[in-house]
């Protein structure tokens, strides 16, 4: 047999976790300004760049895309090198793949608070930047798989069946997903309408959860966990069961994120129940990676990485338990759309992703560095303040969910609501600035680590280059006889990559196929009309300032919400709604049956100062809405482009459109004089943003008000 | 005791349904026993001593007994014409029925653990040698023999890396199981049978129980007047109360006499929202947030609005001095065709 | 050293299947004191529901009525903050405590441990007898004995189950509701019942079967304090210096011993064993199934068990107690006594600052709590030409048990405030909520820009205590 010698490439994975700590820096950086903006709302510094709207999305893609994406292909780069024995496929395509990648994040960085924004949770970049992630990560999968192709193991380990799978449904779904129909460069339309928008962007949404903050970091536990402890892994046999088992099951659950909506009824109950069964998979991966732990359970005292590990498992046990609780009817009916669901998120993110990063990050750097880490102490400090940063991160957060879902929905014995909506923010307050310290306390624990990890890096010297050596492997004696069934896919990573393939998509055609081609999942409603050439422009406005961050546009069919807001929402309502803007939070009021709720000029004072009509609102103002007028030079494409979606405009419409902008505008303008005597530019975008407001969610009162005529 | 039964629907069914279960069990049984056992376990039942009192006896028959008891008692007990006991007391023939089911649900719960032991005996009968060696459990759950492995690592090693194994844990596997059992039932439930409410008609049903609810309070408040049924009162003592309702809550924005100030001018014919007495109360009741003027059915009881608003109508013709100039549109009393606003 | 239990967990068998632990009854030291303690603990939980102050009672936790009372004081949705709080504080408390004293917790308060070892393997003991006894009877076929002596465990098993979910029920509904719902029969009230039979069960499955995967596999909790512990962190743990190596004894063992000194002058350590005999009782009597002598595991609920069944041994063969003992792994590292560091001080102290802050944050709670909102949907009102009006809605929330008084009216002499329906100086009974809806007046030239913040003054029983920003639109 004969040896060969290689290389293994630590640059590219250096670069990666440098990337990490900077994006991660960045992106919690954001979140607490985010978190104090709710706050204090004037943190916006009354710049439009800087709102909550608009920089939540930054916060979440940094998050995601920026520190976890980089952690994971740090992760991935140095683990599938070492269990395949040979160097990534090609340092070519691993240099692109790094550059290629942190593009994409300063684009986003850029694009994001520029309000240029598709207002899909997730996956509100724009389509330039959706193209170049597909590219990037279609570099990122040739590297991956020519690497897994030309190892020296026989067979693929757990850690990469997990990479696999995630490479192939995040393409997926981003592709799937990110459909759209573009106007310009930085605006499109999402393909879909309401409610199938709805059930693919929370296809999308769930399993970006599952395929990029879960699968990836399981692959990850089953290589750095057993490499830290130095303990085999406890079951072979779970890790099989719990793999298959985790992605199938998982691309079913997306609906328990529209449990109660329009979305028909049988779709949502397949979101129930199998956000039930994830229970036993998703535990799968936690156990095997405790009891793998519980032979070093006392190493778990001195080694601070394996601390950090442990709470990230335990993290995860307890997230994945509260996630399928919450997707009972029962517990959603109460806990959806509260800072509950944010809570859970976070225990997520900070605890298992966080977590699990940081515990990485202190195992490589003194390995590629050649050192021993700069300071223990300051790791010990950064474990106990970045725990305490969860705990006063998750807890007032559980308890600010509990009381909205207890307020929201309290009545008097005569039958009316007993508080007001913004009652309960007000509440809630205290707890939003407690979660707000727990975010500073766990940057600040970030901040120590990135210290810590730079001292290391100055007192080591790099490797950039790790010797190895490895038979090669004989292809030849690949035999499938008498071993265990699952090395066949053990032993062809295409094997794998297809089986993984039809896996997961299994649980998504089921549910999207009917939802597109099934016309009687969606009612038709006669009264439901298309905008108007200038309510299409307040919508983008809308869109544009990420109002759908803080206001959900969906009615779910409870006494209280009716009661509050009005009817609830039909699927027929949002056939004209590309994309759909249901949001996911109510951290202001639901707007679908805001329309002529109130006045003009009310909406005018509202917008301008949002405290003077909403007292204790932690809306922040927004005057560059008086300010800046309304570019609606694109009107008579998008209008096209919306007929291309089926949205039926008429030619006439489409070319008496600016008119028809002018019109519309002047009325509004005459109705604010009439009103309050204010005195109004009708070309501003305020005027747009009334229009829209004053639309919202009343094509289906006409309905009712023509039903009382025929009866009269 | 058929009296009782009335309670709760379906208690019969559940008795002829485990009596039911239980003879497909031993039916099953006996046609093992008879058809598939091979010579020499005959030869063993044959051997075994039914005398319970025998420490060697590997057959219990103590199980079948008990089981035969378990169904033969509360069946006895539902079999009798006339109860033994008879009182007349809802709350007594509840807790009997309640103190029944538990018992039912405890027996039952008792003879399928006989049930599973037997059905152990049974299969450690007619096991393979090699069979017997994994457990039922095994074979059930589709584990591979582990004793057949020498050593739990696994050859293979990845960076390092072994893995050991270990099998997958049976409670993990129950949870699983219980977790899709779950899932099964409840789409049974809300798509198959079809006997679970979904949205729109828990909806439906949330608002009539809200309903309810309203109007027993409103009853106990003694008070149903609504917008639909409310009569213009001409009572003096009940204009009187109005009257006063009116100074104290209604003057200050409407004026002393109904001339208007800050609010619309109730002396004109003039209305926002509709002259007649429905639309006064259901305005006074609901309020018209959007213009300031706020919602009084948490302020006042119906009765109140009732004569407060038979005390505004009064206004119409009298011309008072300072009036506001007149808003909305001039109402004519077309809706009493409708019958009840006079 | 055997190994194997870093490969596989103790409460698994070979085949996935459970590996049933029959923990040995302990005895000694700990054990009463734990007992003690347990008892106490379950007449609080068990007697709480039922304590009432001035007929109010003193623990309630209504969800579904939105009524909560802690220690006899009344609690609002709009007070959860200070939960929050409380929350947080008792987590650090505890992470602090965990770091410097170990999983205490665990073994000594945890309604866990104290209600399978107090209760549900006590029922165990008294009706099948000790481990042996008990294995034997389980290896036993189906006799009219063993299923006497199993039906009986079961029933009462489902019985303190049922207690203990009825207990947890009148925490949260209050022991007044309970009864009455019982009185009218659970049938009324299928919900309910529904709730508790579900409750019940689960409590059962736990204490019958589940038993210690729970804190094995799901407790968080559990395993989160592992990870706050550090080798001066106070454990139950072995002293494997003085019990190392380990072998059982033999007859003349002292004897072997005195001569092997008398000849060669010292005891050395390869001749000299461990005091550890090896009778494997720690083993028996732990409700994890662990081995203590492997060290600090996962499993370890920190019960003592294994302290009070070393201690016995030792007192039999004439060793020094303490083999397995309370000690941090430094202490046994030096053979230093478990000693308190100014660590465990500076610790204490912060928690005892902790404590004050909560205690103060629920003395200080505003025993009246108030909400000035805009009237929803209105802007302002042009009363005459010199003057705007803005409208409001109040909500007074009375906290108290008892009645009292309240005004409100502006700071500045510019404002004045015109209630609607109600005078500026009203009453609220005890617990109540009250609304109110008023008028601010402002002249237009005190204006100066769209949005102005008018100050009232609340004042309760002729106090001032508290200033209430409002901001009026108009201009």
């Amino acid at each position: 047999m004969k040896i060969e010698q290689f290389a293994y490439d630590n640059r590219t994975v250096r670069d990666f976790g440098v990337a990490t700590m900077i994006f991660g820096i960045v992106g919690m950086l954001v979140g607490v300004t985010v978190a104090f903006q709710l706050v204090f709302p004037a943190l916006n510094f009354g710049i439009q760049y800087t709102t909550f709207g608009r920089i939540r999305p930054l916060h979440t893609n940094a998050i995601i895309f920026a520190f976890v994406g980089n952690a994971i292909f740090m992760g991935v780069y140095y683990s599938l090198q070492r269990v395949s024995r040979t160097r990534m496929y090609s340092d070519t395509l691993s240099r692109i793949h790094f550059w290629g990648w942190q593009l994409i994040i300063l684009s986003a960085a850029i694009t994001l608070p520029l309000g240029l924004t598709s207002s899909k949770e997730y996956a509100e970049l724009e389509m330039p930047i959706d193209v170049a992630i597909t590219l990037i990560w279609v570099v990122f999968g040739i590297n991956m798989f020519g690497t897994i192709m030309k190892r020296r193991e026989k067979h693929i380990y757990v850690a990469v069946w997990f990479y696999i799978a995630t490479w192939v449904t995040v393409a997926l779904l981003h592709i799937v997903n990110s459909f759209a129909l573009p106007v310009s460069w930085f605006k499109s339309y999402s393909l879909y309408a309401g409610v199938q928008d709805a059930l693919v962007q929370w296809w999308y949404g769930h399993n970006a959860v599952a395929f990029f903050l879960t699968t990836p970091f399981l692959g990850m536990m089953y290589y750095f966990l057993p490499k830290m402890a130095n303990r085999p892994v406890y079951s072979y046999k779970l890790s099989i069961l719990h793999f298959w088992t985790l992605i199938f099951l998982y691309i079913w659950a997306g609906p328990h994120h529209l449990l109660y909506t329009s979305l028909p009824s049988w779709v949502q109950s397949l979101g129930v129940v199998f956000s039930i069964m994830l229970i036993a998979p998703s535990w799968g991966g936690m156990i095997n990676g405790l009891l793998t732990l519980r032979g070093a359970w006392d190493k778990v005292r001195d080694d601070t990485s394996l601390k950090f590990m442990v709470v990230a498992l335990t993290a995860y046990g307890m997230a994945t338990f509260e996630g399928p609780l919450l997707s009972l009817k029962s517990v959603n009916a109460i806990a959806h759309f509260t800072d509950w669901i944010v809570a859970h998120v976070h225990v997520g993110g900070l605890g298992w992703n966080g977590f699990m990063t940081f515990a990485i990050l202190y195992w490589l750097f003194p390995r590629m560095y050649q050192t021993e880490i700069y300071s223990k102490k300051m790791m010990e400090w950064h474990f106990w303040i970045g725990t305490l940063g969860i705990l006063f991160y998750a807890v007032p957060m559980y308890w600010a969910g509990f009381v909205q879902g207890l307020m929201w929905k309290e009545f008097l014995p005569d039958g009316n609501l007993k508080h007001e909506f913004l009652a309960t923010s007000i509440q809630i307050i205290p707890m939003y600035a407690l979660r707000g310290i727990g975010g500073v306390l766990y940057l600040g624990g970030t901040i120590l680590m990135v210290y810590n990890l730079w001292q290391t890096a100055r007192k080591g010297v790099f490797l950039a280059n790790e010797q190895a050596e490895a038979p090669a492997l004989e292809h030849e004696v690949i035999h499938v006889g008498h071993s265990h069934w699952h090395k066949i896919f053990e032993s062809k990573s295409l094997v794998m990559l297809v089986g993984s393939l039809i896996v997961v998509s299994i649980g998504g055609v089921v549910q999207l196929v009917p939802m597109f081609f099934v016309k009687e999942n969606v009612e038709k409603i006669s009264t439901v009309k298309p905008y108007t050439p200038l309510e299409l422009e307040g919508r983008d406005l809308y869109i544009r300032e990420g109002c759908n961050n803080c206001h959900t546009q969906m009615v779910r069919p409870f006494l209280s919400e009716t009661e509050r807001y009005g009817e609830y929402a039909k699927s027929g309502e949002f056939v004209y709604e590309h994309p759909f803007l249901w949001g996911s939070k109510r951290t202001g009021p639901d707007l679908l049956r805001v329309g002529k709720k109130y006045l003009d000029s009310w909406h005018y004072y509202h917008m301008l100062e949002p405290t003077s009509i909403s007292q204790g609102s932690i809306m922040p103002p927004y005057p560059w809405l008086f300010e800046q007028t309304l570019d609606y030079s694109l009107i008579n494409v998008k209008m096209r482009a919306m007929r291309t979606l089926g949205v039926p405009y008429t030619e006439n419409e489409i070319t008496q459109a600016t008119e028809n902008i002018k019109i519309q505008a002047k009325g509004i303008v005459e109705n604010l004089r009439k009103e309050k005597k204010i005195t109004v530019n009708s070309n501003l975008e305020i005027i747009a943003m009334i229009a829209y407001l004053q639309r919202l969610g009343t094509d289906i009162k006409v309905e009712k008000q023509q039903n009382i005529d025929t009866q009269k | 005791m058929r009296n009782m039964l009335k309670h709760i629907t379906g208690v019969e069914t559940y008795l002829i349904f485990s009596l039911f279960l239980f003879l497909v069990f031993f039916a099953g049984m006996l046609i093992w026993l008879f058809v598939f056992l091979k010579k020499n376990q005959v030869e063993y039942f044959k051997n075994v001593p039914f005398d319970g009192t025998e420490n060697n006896a590997k057959f219990p028959k103590m199980p079948i007994l008990l089981l035969i008891a378990m169904i033969i008692s509360p069946l006895s007990a539902f079999a009798q014409d006339k109860p033994t006991f008879y009182v007349d007391s809802t709350l007594f023939t509840e807790w009997t029925m309640l103190f029944l089911i538990f018992i039912a649900i405890f027996l039952t719960a008792i003879t399928l653990g006989v049930a599973i032991q037997l059905l152990l005996i049974m299969y450690n009968l007619t096991a393979t040698e090699e069979e017997k060696q994994l457990g039922i459990w095994q074979v059930l759950l589709g584990l591979k023999p582990i004793a057949k492995e020498k050593d739990l690592m696994l050859p293979e090693k990845y960076d390092g890396i072994s893995e050991l194994d270990n099998p997958v844990p049976a409670w993990f596997n129950m949870l699983f199981g219980v977790t899709i059992f779950f899932a099964v039932v409840y789409m049974g439930i809300y798509h198959v049978w079809k006997v679970g409410d979904l949205q729109d008609e828990e909806y439906v049903k949330e608002v009539q129980y809200a309903g309810v609810q309203k109007e027993q309070y409103l009853k106990k408040i003694a008070s149903l007047i609504d917008e639909n049924n409310v009569k213009v009162t001409k009572d003096k003592k009940a204009l009187d109360e109005g009257a006063k309702v009116y100074q104290i809550n209604c003057a200050s924005c409407h004026g002393k006499k109904g001339e208007g100030g800050l609010g619309p001018n109730l002396a004109d014919e003039y209305w926002l929202h509709g002259g007649n007495i429905n639309q006064v109360f259901k305005t006074i009741k609901k309020g018209v947030a959007a213009k300031g003027m706020i919602s009084w059915e948490k302020k006042l009881n119906p009765l109140q609005i009732q004569n407060t608003a038979s005390f505004i109508l009064t206004f119409q013709g009298t011309n008072p001095p300072n009036p506001k100039e007149p808003q909305g549109e001039k109402f004519v009393e077309k809706s009493s065709a409708k019958g009840n606003a006079k | 050293m055997d190994t194997t239990f870093r490969e596989q967990v103790g409460v698994l068998d070979k085949k996935g299947g459970r590996n049933w632990i029959y923990a040995k009854k302990p005895k000694g030291y700990f054990y009463n004191w734990r007992k003690v303690m347990a008892f106490a603990l379950l007449i609080v939980l068990f007697a709480t529901p039922f304590i009432k102050i001035n007929g109010h009672p003193f623990m309630l936790f209504n969800i579904v009525g939105r009524e909560f009372i802690i220690f006899g004081v009344p609690f609002f949705p709009q007070d959860f903050y200070i939960f929050a709080l409380v929350m947080l504080l008792g987590l650090v408390f505890i992470a602090l405590f965990t770091v410097a004293f170990g999983r205490l917790f665990c073994g000594w308060v945890c309604p866990q441990t104290i209600f399978m070892e107090f209760v549900f393997r006590r029922i165990e003991y008294w009706i099948e007898g000790d481990a042996s006894q008990q294995k034997k009877l389980n290896a036993l076929d189906w006799t009219t004995d063993k299923i006497l002596k199993k039906t009986t465990k079961h029933i009462l098993f489902f019985l303190w189950s049922f207690w203990i979910a009825n207990t947890f029920l009148a925490y949260f509904i209050g022991v007044d509701a309970l009864w009455k719902m019982v009185e009218e029969t659970p049938i009324k009230h299928a919900g309910t019942f529904f709730a508790l039979v579900v409750f019940t069960g689960a409590f059962y499955g736990n204490f019958a079967f589940f038993r210690e995967l729970s804190c094995i596999v799901v407790c968080p909790y559990g395993r989160m304090q592992s990870v706050l512990l550090d080798k001066n962190s106070l454990v139950v743990a072995y002293n494997y210096l003085r019990g190392e190596p380990r072998g059982k004894i033999q007859k003349n063992q002292k004897e072997l011993e005195n001569e092997l000194e008398n000849t060669l002058g010292n005891t050395t350590k390869n001749t000299k064993k461990g005091d550890c005999v090896d009778c494997g009782l720690c083993v028996q009597v732990c409700p994890t199934g662990i081995d203590i002598r492997n060290g600090t595991q996962m499993e370890c609920v920190n019960c003592t068990a294994c302290i009070d069944a070393c201690d016995e041994v030792m007192l039999k063969i004439d060793k020094p107690l303490g083999l397995i003992t309370y000690a941090s792994d430094e202490s046994i590292k030096t053979g230093q006594k478990f000693q308190f560091t100014t660590r465990i001080l500076a610790y204490s102290i912060v928690l005892l600052l902790l404590s004050t802050v909560v205690l103060f944050l629920l003395l200080t709670r505003p025993q009246v709590q108030v909400y000035v909102l805009k009237a929803q949907g209105t802007l302002f009102y042009e009363v005459n030409p010199n003057t705007l009006a803005n409208l409001y809605n109040g909500e007074f929330v009375n906290k108290t048990f008892e009645e009292i008084s309240i005004e409100i009216k502006p700071k500045y002499p510019e404002a004045t405030i015109k209630m609607i329906g109600e005078k500026t100086t009203f009453k609220l009974q005890k617990q109540e909520t009250k609304k109110a809806t008023f008028f601010i007046e402002m002249p237009r030239q005190k204006l100066k820009k769209i949005n102005t913040n008018v100050v009232l003054l609340l004042l309760v029983n002729g106090k001032v205590k508290k200033e209430i920003n409002c901001s009026f639109l108009g201009q």
